[in-house]
């Protein structure tokens, strides 16, 4: 009943909002546990790293790599999907089920002070979040097949970096002259690109690479693109990237004249599927393909721009895109049963959307796609942007 | 992320920062995103936490930053402008539903949750921080890094905007003030 007027003191209205009730956040510990360690922060500059490490995550990568990497760390991928000990089913759970996450908090409530990185064991990725880095020092190397451009990451052991480096955070250049030549780009299936010829050197706004006159960069168009995009890749936190001679000269290459400064190029890219000749799949981003908007990269993902990029949107799946200033929409006509399709080729699918709105600096929300807890994605939420694709298991050999 | 530092966090202030947040912006789904950006923020600003104040308000503070930058991205959506946004100023108006334990409440204190939309922002916000939330006078200057001072002014002028509200959804102004 209402109060008459004269009730109305500084009082009986202060004693009203004291009386307001108190709202809780249903969600049990481990729920909101495991939302944070998929959710990725705001957009970030990239340098080495924040804390703790899923050692798991960093093994599985892709294609056949991933198979032998799994059975010697003891991670059986093929029962990822049943094992109903993961955290992955157990939250898929309390999702569907919101009416009963009260009990759900009731009955975990002993053990949640439990639950750690051995949570997410089973959770399949191809690509880096900040939440698998922990002192590890992330590396991204541009390589190359069929003249395609492949950005792979490593996460390198804070020890080998304490043993390799004066400072514990090496830069990229630093990292590259340090390791490119170690990495086996052939055992890996990629042409013998790296270490590049020539020498680099830090410039104020970023590196110059100084090439000797018998430089095969500008052999071809294709090589040039090669060679442009690769240094985007590798060196992708660097603001600018000269080219020069040895005599401090600007470069020239025969196909496109002068070299213009660099720029290394991350934004505005779709992320499509690229298989190489061993049968590997990444995600390759398509350089030299920029799109206007992240609705129409990611609208271009269900069909092959060019004989070597693929689509990553599974067969026949039809989606509408919309966007805001930080969030892509996709919501798939009809539901797609993620259980039933190649758990692989599903997580692919998912982070080329991820990275291909990261590109745009945005995040996604996939709507359509069930369970709705998903190998660790809750797409009842925003999805975490990777920081970096394509994790390879380091050392790379 | 530390892990024993979500526990504690979480342990000792989810419920409380949660409230906060879900008081401010109405929809628990949003709330439950912006406590992930608490958290979020939170780790990355923990190695900076000096303990110049109090884990409580520090942790209310980013709460308070998080709503902020969320009604101002909702200002800049819904007017298309990017004109500054001064959350003192302005109301912090969310269009979601009231929450349901709000619904269940009786009208006064519905109309008086409603009103809160109406006052200007820093008002609402010390509504609800030193009622909702049971919070000092020195723990909300410190959160808004206010004097004290400030902050009883702007809790009286507050009360007597919501009393006036009051008064005036009955229809009689006689006892305004």
């Amino acid at each position: 009943m209402t109060m008459p007027n004269n009730k109305w003191t500084d009082d009986s209205i202060e004693d009203l909002l004291k009386d307001f009730p108190a709202i809780k956040d249903g969600r049990p510990k481990e729920r909101v546990y495991n939302q944070l360690v998929q959710t990725k922060p705001t957009k970030k500059p990239r340098k080495p790293w924040l804390p703790i490490l899923i050692a798991a995550l960093a093994f599985i990568a892709v294609g056949i790599l991933v198979s032998s990497i799994i059975s010697q760390n003891g991670i059986d991928f093929a029962q990822t999907r049943d094992d109903s000990s993961n955290a992955a089913e157990e939250s898929s759970t309390t999702m569907k089920e919101s009416n009963e996450l009260s009990e759900a908090e009731n009955s975990t409530s002993g053990e949640s002070d439990q639950f750690s990185a051995a949570q997410v064991e089973d959770i399949v990725r191809t690509a880096v979040y900040e939440n698998m880095i922990g002192d590890q020092t992330v590396m991204t190397i541009g390589l190359t097949a069929k003249a395609i451009v492949v950005p792979v990451t490593f996460l390198i052991p804070a020890e080998e970096i304490a043993s390799d480096f004066k400072s514990l955070v090496p830069t990229s250049l630093e990292l590259y002259q340090k390791y490119a030549d170690d990495i086996n780009e052939k055992i890996l299936g990629f042409d013998n690109y790296h270490p590049y010829i020539g020498t680099f050197e830090k410039t104020a706004t970023g590196i110059r690479h100084v090439l000797p006159q018998d430089h095969q960069y500008d052999k071809a168009s294709a090589n040039v693109s090669v060679y442009f995009n690769t240094l985007s890749a590798s060196f992708n936190n660097v603001d600018q990237i000269e080219v020069s001679n040895e005599d401090g000269s600007a470069a020239e290459f025969s196909q496109i004249g002068p070299v213009e400064t660099i720029v290394p190029i991350q934004e505005n890219l779709a992320y499509y599927s690229f298989a190489i000749e061993n049968g590997d799949v990444y995600l390759a981003p398509g350089y030299d393909m920029p799109f206007a908007s992240a609705s129409e990269a990611i609208s271009s993902l269900t069909s092959s721009p060019s004989d070597l990029y693929g689509a990553t949107i599974l067969e026949d799946l039809v989606f509408q895109v919309t966007e805001t200033d930080e969030l892509v929409s996709v919501r798939f006509e009809t539901e797609v049963d993620l259980n039933a399709v190649n758990q692989l080729d599903a997580v692919r699918m998912i982070e080329s959307l991820t990275l291909t709105a990261g590109s745009f600096g945005k995040r996604v929300k996939v709507e359509g796609l069930q369970p709705v807890n998903w190998n660790g994605f809750d797409f009842s939420l925003p999805l975490p942007i990777p920081i970096a694709p394509n994790l390879l298991e380091w050392p790379a050999q | 992320m530390n892990d024993s530092v979500f526990h504690r966090l979480y342990d000792e202030y989810h419920q409380d920062v949660f409230q906060f947040l879900i008081y401010l912006v109405k929809n628990r789904h949003l709330a439950e995103d912006l406590m992930q950006e608490v958290y979020i923020r939170a780790f990355r600003a923990f190695d900076r936490f000096e303990g110049r104040s109090s884990e409580k308000t520090w942790l209310f503070s980013i709460a308070k930053n998080v709503a902020i930058d969320h009604f101002r991205k909702t200002a800049v959506r819904t007017k298309h402008s990017m004109e500054y946004f001064d959350w003192e100023t302005q109301q912090l108006v969310s269009s979601e539903k009231l929450p349901e334990e709000v619904s269940l409440l009786n009208e006064d204190k519905v109309f008086l949750y409603k009103a809160l939309d109406t006052c200007t922002g820093d008002q609402k916000m010390v509504i609800i921080m030193r009622f909702f939330q049971d919070l000092s006078i020195a723990e909300t200057a410190e959160i808004l890094v206010w004097t004290e001072g400030k902050v009883k002014t702007t809790q009286h002028r507050a009360i007597k905007a919501l009393r006036e509200k009051l008064v005036a959804r009955e229809g009689g102004d006689d006892n305004a003030e």
